[in-house]
């Protein structure tokens, strides 16, 4: 086992190499952190902890090297192809992670799984009490500020599309064309991590004109019924929409 | 499942940044988790002693039971059970328990519980099964390898080579640090190779098509299957699945979301490569089939009951 | 070997067990997993805002199972689906007084075509027309046409009141002496329960309005005018806002930017103040704050359609001494009632196709002053169409008057000829002190039969 290393004569390079790897690590979760680009690939309540845990993975691999350099041995240079290996993919895998553009999961992942107007939560709906008694949409006022997933969740309680004729919306999200010729504002909703990504979205009902898929934009505008395939859906009648730069929080939990 | 067209153009920037967007966003999510079950399993090795241990948990049976709940005690979802898993079989906890205890902890929580509840507070059935068909099969294969005569030939070499060396605590603060900083050390790299051998394999499902998913999935059986395989392929941690599992309500029957739910936590690549730090391949090929025909069983049998 | 005997044996099992399930997995059917109401319970549902909810254990095929269901008495309504449940909403309000069934065919089916195997019914009954109003002592009771009486007050002199259906809550106005403070009440009529609100609040209070979702509450308080020289007394009128859910004042100066206001109204959405200044002339402005619309020198709001798209208001004569006819705001102004005919207390349904009104020929209204009652449909326009109702007695007067929520019901203020003699009716600017011996008359819309005769005024119908 590898704690008998220490009292060995010979200290292997793989054990120091390991060691460093250990501190890049956790310098690299810490990085993210402060870079403030940790939005992209956790969720908000865990960004502490990750940062947290990357300190102590930091501060492990410094204790470590200290004692490891304390008692004097004398360094084994010989590393098994394995071993090189392994350490190859970390240091690769750590420059991707410090290079990768930082930016939300594409439209076109958007498109395989399938933007949906279904959405159940286990949250509370934003401002409203859901009195089972009351159509919750009597204030315009308390779903204003509603985000798509607010709208979303607001519909799987409640899909009745007559329900919504003319209340307000205002949202933000990336555009997705639609094969009728209008387009789609959608989020990502993320649970865990990415890979959980579950996009959503409005219906607008416009054409693209000088929009262009994966643009991210604001929406101002209302909510009309519209026969699609047959269905009767909610979509937007939107009165301004202008472009938006990419937000460093893309992803709605 | 596999979108075909997808995987040809793999190549493109956007294309790769997608896929590196969720590989790293797996890789991040879990390294602290990890983190925290080995300084959990550190803690262990430098300062707890063997007997204390075996005192809590009685060998026989009921031994299982115990250890089914020690979950609620080391809340550190699948990615940080299995060096804890591996510090207490060399500390004496037999094989078996260890098995309980890896496949009942990442859902029998306080934790998962409450995130279950939270998602599915709608349909409270959901909650019930899932910690109880969890429960039921971790006692279940914990009780078949507890048939095996010889245990010590299910664990990877080097893990049985340390059961038969074991020592007592390092004594001293000095030996007992090093020895915590480079069990850490140790199983940090350890565990993060197979993170992200799991995480390569997860973060194909940029190419995920859930049209075809749903297409492939035209018997409530097929459903089951398709959502057990789903359950693999993403790894999720059990503390959020529920809320991913959500995501397909309405298209997927109840007994295919509880099998994505129970089967997800014990069985997916990430939590294979780290089980096989610690267990030889035929362990985790029995643990895998018998796991799959029980969730199989319970999701069929939930069919008839109309779900 | 020998070692694996066992576990092989028992996995044996495990695949002979599951083998023989998936064998007979496909005869699985799906089933109801549970059906409700959205508002009232089963024996007493509530006609408006009603959505019924079935939630099936399996993904439905949805087309298939919307051709499946059936409601007996039909009611005119949209289906809707979210994930595994089914959702019907009424577009008009309920009938009274009627069993519902609602009934899923057998043959419905899931999306892997296997139907539920067996009928499912669900039975509801909607409750009784129901009212408040102030009784022969002044006091507030809850009624049917039962004769059921419940009282909500006792002992307390009822300036105003306002009732929601959906919380079942009834907000009052007390004032027990005539120039003391005023006290606030609420009472829940299904719990019972009357609770005193603000009751460190002294001040005169008047002007009591509830938005239609029950939640907040919005009232006038009389205050010392900060800028009045110190020889005059004088006050002002400000805005309250009191949050019934939270049951915490949130505003104690709202529409500052009116500060000759003398009345206001709220609009039944909840979206919209109207307010009257001390000239006369009446504003528009959105709750949420923005610019004020000037409507013009309206004397009153008289109420709108349950969306308060379309709104009522009283029109004044050339001099502005009296209301002579009724206008209807839908982003413009159009009079509805003819020149020749005085026309008062309008009241617009909830779907702002039906109005009631008091008139009185012009010719008349100076001698004989008795006003007949209306009910009239609204075609576009919008324009006065077809007559549904109309009753004059020379020897009465009819005035304010309610349609009941389902439009069949038509409630009404009724004075006796000899009680008008100090009392004109013909409404003026202020609150006139109103006669005794009023009597509430209740008359069936669409054949004119009268129904009920009780002493009292100031009826509201609880939805």
């Amino acid at each position: 086992m590898h704690e008998h290393e220490a009292t060995h004569e010979t200290l292997r390079l793989h054990t120091v190499v390991q060691t460093v790897l250990l501190g890049l690590f956790g310098s690299f979760l810490m990085y993210l952190k402060v870079a403030n680009v940790l939005a992209y690939y956790v969720r908000p309540d865990y960004q502490m902890f990750t940062f947290v845990m990357g300190g102590v993975l930091l501060v492990a691999a410094l204790i470590n090297l200290a004692i490891l350099f304390g008692q004097r041995h004398q360094l084994h240079v010989t590393i098994s192809p394995a071993e090189l290996s392994q350490v190859f993919l970390f240091v690769l895998i750590l420059t991707l992670g410090v290079f990768l553009p930082r930016r939300s999961l594409s439209a076109q992942v958007a498109a395989l799984r399938g933007t949906n107007q279904n959405l159940l939560s286990g949250s509370q709906l934003k401002n409203l009490t859901l009195n089972d008694n009351a159509s919750p949409l009597l204030h315009t006022a308390s779903t204003l500020n509603y985000n798509i997933a607010d709208w979303i969740r607001l519909f799987s309680v409640n899909p009745e599309p007559d329900n919504y004729v003319d209340k307000k919306v205002n949202v933000e999200g990336f555009v997705q064309s639609n094969a009728d010729g209008t387009f789609t504002v959608s989020r990502f909703v993320v649970t865990c991590c990415a890979v959980d990504a579950t996009p959503i979205g409005l219906i607008v009902d416009r054409g693209l004109n000088d929009l262009k898929t994966d643009d991210w934009v604001h929406i101002d505008g209302k909510l009309e019924v519209k026969e699609i395939n047959g269905q009767r859906q909610v979509v937007v009648e939107p009165s301004d929409v202008k472009k938006i730069p990419q937000p460093s929080e893309p992803y709605l939990y | 499942m596999f979108s075909l067209p997808a995987i040809t153009s793999f190549f493109s920037p956007v294309q790769a940044t997608d896929y590196l967007n969720i590989f790293f966003s797996i890789l991040v999510e879990a390294l602290p988790f990890v983190t925290l079950g080995v300084l959990v399993s550190g803690l262990l090795t430098a300062f707890i002693k063997d007997e204390w241990l075996l005192k809590i948990v009685p060998k026989n049976f009921f031994g299982h039971i115990v250890i089914a709940f020690l979950g609620c005690v080391f809340p550190v979802c699948e990615c940080g059970n299995v060096p804890v898993a591996r510090r207490l079989i060399e500390k004496g906890l037999p094989v078996s328990q260890a098995i309980t205890f890896l496949l009942a902890a990442p859902v029998v929580n306080p934790i998962v519980i409450l995130s279950t509840a939270a998602a599915f507070h709608f349909a409270p059935e959901v909650i019930y099964l899932r910690v109880g068909l969890s429960l039921a099969i971790a006692l279940i294969v914990g009780w078949v390898v507890s048939l095996h005569k010889n245990p010590a030939s299910l664990l990877n070499e080097n893990v049985a080579a340390a059961c038969e060396h074991r020592h007592d605590l390092p004594h001293g603060w000095q030996t007992k640090l090093q020895t915590f900083v480079a069990t850490i050390r140790h199983e940090v790299i350890e565990m993060t190779t197979a993170l992200v051998f799991g995480a390569t394999i997860a973060a194909l499902t940029t190419t995920l098509s859930r049209s075809t998913l749903t297409s492939l999935a035209h018997t409530p059986l097929l459903a089951t299957i398709v959502m057990m395989a789903l359950a693999l392929i993403m790894s999720i941690c059990s503390t959020v699945d529920a809320f991913v599992a959500l995501g397909y309500y309405g298209r997927f029957p109840v007994s295919s979301i509880l099998a994505f739910l129970v089967f997800g936590p014990m069985i997916d690549f990430r939590v294979i490569s780290m089980l096989r730090t610690t267990f030889r391949w035929r362990l985790i090929l029995m643990m895998a089939v018998l796991v799959s025909e029980m969730v199989l069983i319970a999701s069929v049998g939930l069919n008839f009951l109309g779900r | 070997m020998l070692k694996f005997s066992k576990v092989l044996l028992v996995n044996a099992l495990f695949l002979l067990l599951t083998a023989a399930l998936l064998f007979l997995a496909p005869f699985a059917k799906p089933r109801v997993l549970q059906a409700n109401i959205a508002s009232g319970e089963t024996n007493t549902a509530d006609t408006v805002n009603q959505q019924i909810k079935i939630q099936f254990s399996r993904p439905m095929n949805q087309l298939n199972v919307e051709k499946n269901f059936q409601i007996l008495p039909t009611i005119d309504g949209n289906i809707s689906w979210a994930n595994n449940t089914l959702f019907f909403t009424a577009k008009k309000v309920l009938q009274y007084h009627q069993k519902y069934t609602v009934t899923i065919n057998n043959e419905a089916q899931d999306i892997y075509g296997r139907p539920i195997g067996k009928n499912f019914t669900y039975t509801f009954q909607t409750k009784n027309h129901q009212f408040i109003y102030e009784d022969a002592h002044d006091q507030l009771v809850l009624s049917d046409f039962s004769h059921k009486v419940q009282p909500i007050t006792t002992d307390k002199v009822v300036k105003e009141y306002q009732v929601n259906s959906l919380t079942h809550t009834v907000v009052y106005l007390s004032q027990p002496q005539e120039n003391g403070n005023t006290e606030i009440y609420t009472y829940d009529w299904v719990t019972g329960q009357t609770q005193r609100l603000l009751p460190n609040l002294k001040a005169h209070l008047s002007n009591l309005k509830m938005t239609g979702d029950g939640t907040q509450m919005y009232f006038l308080s009389e205050v010392p005018d900060p800028n009045s020289p110190p020889d005059q007394n004088n006050t002002i009128l400000t805005v309250y806002r009191y949050d019934l859910q939270s049951r915490k004042l949130k505003d104690t100066d709202l529409l500052k930017t009116f500060p000759t206001l003398v009345r206001f109204w709220i609009t039944p959405d909840g979206n919209t103040f109207l307010v009257n200044d001390v000239n006369g002339e009446l504003f528009l402005r959105a709750i949420q704050g923005g610019k004020s619309v000037a409507l013009g020198m309206f004397a009153d709001y008289r109420g709108g359609d349950a969306k308060g798209d379309k709104l009522l208001f009283l029109d004044t004569s050339a001099d502005f001494n009296y209301v002579e006819g009724i206008v209807m705001y839908d982003g413009d102004s159009h009079r509805l009632t003819s020149p020749t005919e005085i026309s008062t207390n309008p009241f617009l349904s909830r779907n702002g196709s039906i109005m009631s009104y008091s008139y009185v020929p012009k010719d008349r209204h100076e001698t004989e002053g008795q006003q007949g009652v209306r009910v009239v449909e609204l075609d576009s326009g919008p324009k006065i169409g077809k007559v549904l109702f109309d009753q004059y007695n020379p020897d009465v007067s009819l005035e304010m008057s309610e349609l009941s929520a389902d439009d069949q019901l038509l409630s009404v203020e009724v004075y006796a000829k000899a009680d008008l003699a100090d009392y004109t009716h013909v409404r003026k600017y202020g609150e006139p002190n109103k006669p005794e011996n009023s009597q509430l008359k209740f008359f069936n819309v669409s054949d004119g039969a009268e129904l009920l005769t009780i002493p009292g005024k100031e009826l509201t119908w609880v939805e």
